[in-house]
């Protein structure tokens, strides 16, 4: 082979050489960037499936405690991040403190019992964002929450509800490294605003649920709809208030088996919300056959005595045509066995289907609770402790304790003034004036007054 | 009579995934008492409640082994970078169970090699001893970079005190891609960098299977210039301007170079590829200042020619491979089969819809309670010698065995 050949043998094996390698690093950078990209592709899928469940948590109403446990797991467990803290504001004005958080060894979560950290008015506003990766700009607050929480790249941003911050989600990695862990960035925060937000409606949904417990439907969605918390601000406004209860309901009671009241009272009881929501009235209270119905609070009405005695003329008319009706179906004699009926599932009874007063799923059930079980007389305290107990935890404590000794009335309407305004204290209705056969109960009185 | 079972959780509750995932393995195996507890999890989880919550089912009794994984596999689960929990238990009244646990890894691998070598030496044993190691594959992390304990010169400390091994495998454990710092179970102790070897001797015997995944794909290059793990030159140029030049923009690969692969062949160089004459070699790090690729390990000197080399799981030939190996274990009683998996074989990781891991669970079926656990390092014989391995899958299976030997 001649020297020429050999050389040319040579310029052969290196262009084929560099080829190879060539194809080489092209396939190693089409391999690493594929596994970047399935990688982060596998987290965005997986992010969708959080979102996915949180939504599913928004629409059974998962009690807001559960709700931010549940989602610091799911970012935890596929958004790739190591650590996570929920904040929730303090008394005092920005200043937020952690409240839960995963991620963290007993002994650092252990200090933060004493922390509490110190935000820009924007995250109050709704509109502060902290996007942290390793390009970020040090500032006080960024290097404290790194501190704090060792944690060198994050993100934090408010969730919020009706205007104000519910807490702060935190969340962020201890490493940055490209490509299978890029620095965090809008894509990152576009992905927790929609886990913020999820979280905000589940709030909203939460509360109007709340609001329907003692509110009428469209009363409570008015208010979350508008944000005017100012209606159930403290406040003094003249009210007329409607009270009615069906004369000889007790001796029925006393004479019929619990099935056939209790049919009875369904019966009643749809009708009467009918009339409730048709006139515009706010339902303060059911025990039994007894209902107690004010007017112009919280939603103003023009001419609330006026409305108030249509809607009880109205509410005569319709139990007088009811109890026709009623006495030929069920007010029968019937046997007498002396014992309790077992009575359906809650979820079963026919009571909800048809109902049609105030009050959500579980107030309705509060209410009734004694009814179901065959108990024949109701009395408002026993009520008013069922529904306080149902309840979340957080509205529980010594909020009801000075409640103790008012009259009956004065507890129940109380209790629904201090859920609806998160009041301290309040009075009992003043002016309620007297009892008309069968629907007749007009007066007016002073809305209680939260003031001491 | 020796039984195994294996149970798995995915409870972030570090206590509840404990109790669950060994309330699971006692169930699998049958077991009312266990002997032995192998206990590994993502590092999501609480070392301290994890620890208890297996405790709270299993008793202070039965020795407790393990570790951070990126992810668990078992016969019916596989998950990972998630709250994943993998607990295997084990009780027989035929197999002896020895543990020693050598800390201060970090400090000096060899020297803790040598160490724990000399503990499992001075130990007599019923018959032959089948070793799995266990060792803190991360030495530093987070934001200030990455800095592996190495588990060649371990191994070469080992090998010093015990001169020749045994049958054994093992694997250098991490809790996470991210390489964030880990701990370890040893009885009740938790702690860090340690290295710890289990050995089962008496009425067990231990196969292992080892599952490459990686072929050469680029032309050879000579190392002209190391420096311990350090690679400083290749084709006597800073090797870090070599692989820049084949990969392009630094920004791509430099600050997680564990994806580039490079592989020795240490068979015929122009032979047709052979699988088992190759040993894959991660890039651990880049030293910029230097120049140089930082290895995993120290198995690279000056003369040594390289390859680019192509992750690639070729999952006909993991399903074909352990099914050979099932069968030609017919007749014996294997009670236990343990995965280990390299992370970076993962689905997510190497950019594949399938999972290794997944045809190892088809092809060891429902016959032997199987645990997988993914780790930083892999650790079996190749050619003989006990090696430190990247980017591979180990399958280990323990058989019960007569003290005649079957």
């Amino acid at each position: 082979m001649s020297d020429t050949d050999l050389e040319q043998v040579r310029r052969e094996l290196d262009y084929y050489k560099r080829r190879v390698d060539e194809v080489a690093a092209e396939n190693m950078r089409l391999d690493i960037a594929g596994s970047a990209l399935h990688h982060q592709l596998t987290q965005k899928r997986q992010g969708f499936a959080l979102l996915a469940a949180l939504h599913r948590s928004g629409a059974v109403h998962v009690p807001l405690p559960d709700l931010f446990q549940a989602t610091l797991r799911e970012i935890g467990a596929t958004l790739g991040m190591d650590r996570s803290v929920v904040l929730v504001p303090t008394a005092f004005p920005d200043q937020y403190q952690p409240h839960w958080w995963l991620g963290f060894r007993d002994e650092a979560a252990a200090r933060f019992g004493g922390l509490s950290l110190q935000f820009p008015s924007e995250f109050a506003a709704g509109t502060g964002r902290l996007v942290v990766n390793k390009d970020a700009a040090p500032t006080p607050l960024v290097d404290q929450l790194r501190a704090s929480f060792d944690l060198p790249y994050f993100i934090c941003l408010p969730v919020m509800a009706h205007g104000t911050p519910v807490a702060l989600l935190l969340s962020g990695r201890l490493k940055e490294a490209r490509p299978l862990f890029p620095p965090l960035d809008q894509g990152d925060l576009d992905t927790f605003e929609a886990i913020a937000g999820l979280i905000s409606a589940s709030v909203e949904l939460e509360r109007v649920e709340r609001l329907r417990s003692f509110l009428p439907p469209q009363l409570a969605e008015v208010i979350v709809a508008s944000g005017k918390e100012a209606l159930l601000e403290h406040h003094r406004r003249e009210i007329a208030t409607v009270f009615c209860d069906l004369r000889g309901f007790t001796a029925f009671s006393e004479t019929y088996e619990p099935e056939v009241v209790m049919g009875v009272l369904q019966e009643f009881h749809a009708a009467m919300g009918e009339l409730i929501a048709h006139f515009q009235g706010t339902l303060e209270h059911i025990a039994g056959d007894g209902l107690m119905v004010f007017f112009n609070d919280p939603l103003p009405i023009e001419e609330p005595a006026q409305q108030a005695v249509r809607m009880a003329v109205a509410m005569r008319e319709r139990v007088r045509a009811l109890a026709r009706t009623l006495v030929q179906a069920r007010l029968r004699p019937g046997l007498r066995r002396g014992h309790l009926p077992r009575l359906r599932d809650p979820g079963q009874d026919r009571l909800r289907g048809r109902i049609s007063l105030r009050g959500d799923r579980i107030g309705r059930q509060s209410r009734l609770a004694p009814l179901r079980r065959g108990a024949q007389r109701s009395d408002p305290c026993d009520l008013a402790r069922a529904h306080r107990d149902r309840r979340p935890r957080e509205r529980r404590g010594g909020r009801h304790a000075h409640v103790e000794g008012l009259p009956p009335a004065g507890r129940c309407l109380q209790r629904a003034w201090t859920e609806g305004r998160r009041l301290g204290r309040g009075e009992p209705a003043r002016g309620i004036v007297r009892q008309v056969d069968p629907v007749e109960s007009v007066g007016r009185a002073i809305a209680p007054n939260a003031a001491d | 009579m020796t039984r195994a079972g294996v149970g798995y959780s995915e409870d972030p509750d570090s206590t509840l995934a404990g109790s669950e995932a060994a309330r699971a393995a006692l169930e699998d195996g049958r077991i009312d008492r266990a002997d032995l507890v192998l206990l590994f999890s993502t590092e999501k989880h609480d070392p301290v409640r994890l620890r208890d919550g297996v405790r709270s089912v299993v008793g202070s009794r039965p020795r407790l082994l393990g570790g951070y994984s990126m992810g668990i596999a078992t016969r019916d689960h596989l998950g990972y970078d998630g709250f994943q929990v993998g607990v295997a238990a084990l009780s027989s009244d035929s197999v002896r169970i020895d543990a020693f646990i050598q800390e201060g890894i970090l400090d000096n691998e060899y020297a803790a090699g040598i160490a724990l070598g000399d503990q499992i030496a001075r130990r007599t044993f019923e018959g032959a001893m089948n070793i799995l190691l266990m060792y803190d594959a991360v030495k530093r992390s987070a934001a200030e970079g990455l800095a592996l304990n190495l588990a060649t010169p371990l191994l070469a400390g080992m090998t010093a005190s015990l001169g020749t091994w045994p049958a054994a495998a093992g694997l250098g454990m991490f809790g996470s891609m991210a390489f964030n710092p880990t701990f370890q179970w040893f009885e009740d102790r938790i702690t860090q960098h340690s290295a710890m070897a289990l050995v089962l001797s008496g009425g067990v015997r231990m196969d292992t299977l080892v599952l490459h995944g990686c072929r050469p794909s680029g032309a050879y290059h000579t190392i002209t210039k190391v420096d311990g793990n350090a690679v400083l030159e290749i084709d006597g140029r800073p090797a870090r301007d070599v692989i820049a030049d084949l990969l392009g923009d630094p920004s791509g690969w430099e600050d997680y170079p564990l994806l580039v692969t490079l592989g020795v062949n240490r068979g015929d160089k122009f032979g047709a590829y052979r699988e088992e004459d190759y040993a894959t070699r991660l890039v651990m790090a880049v030293d910029k200042a230097r120049g140089a690729l930082v290895m995993f390990e120290t198995a690279l000197t000056t003369g040594t020619e390289l390859q680019l080399m192509r992750r690639s799981v070729d999952f006909a030939y993991v399903t074909r491979r352990v099914a050979d190996a099932r069968r030609s274990v017919a007749g014996r009683r294997p009670f236990f089969a343990l995965y280990i998996d390299c992370g970076a074989r993962a689905g997510a990781y190497c950019g594949m819809e399938q999972e290794d891991a997944a045809e190892v669970q088809r092809a060891i079926g429902d016959s032997i309670p199987l645990l997988g656990v993914y780790s930083g390092v892999e650790i079996a014989k190749v050619g003989g010698e006990l090696q430190a391995l990247n980017f591979t899958g180990v399958l280990l299976r323990a058989e019960r065995v007569t003290r005649q030997g079957e």
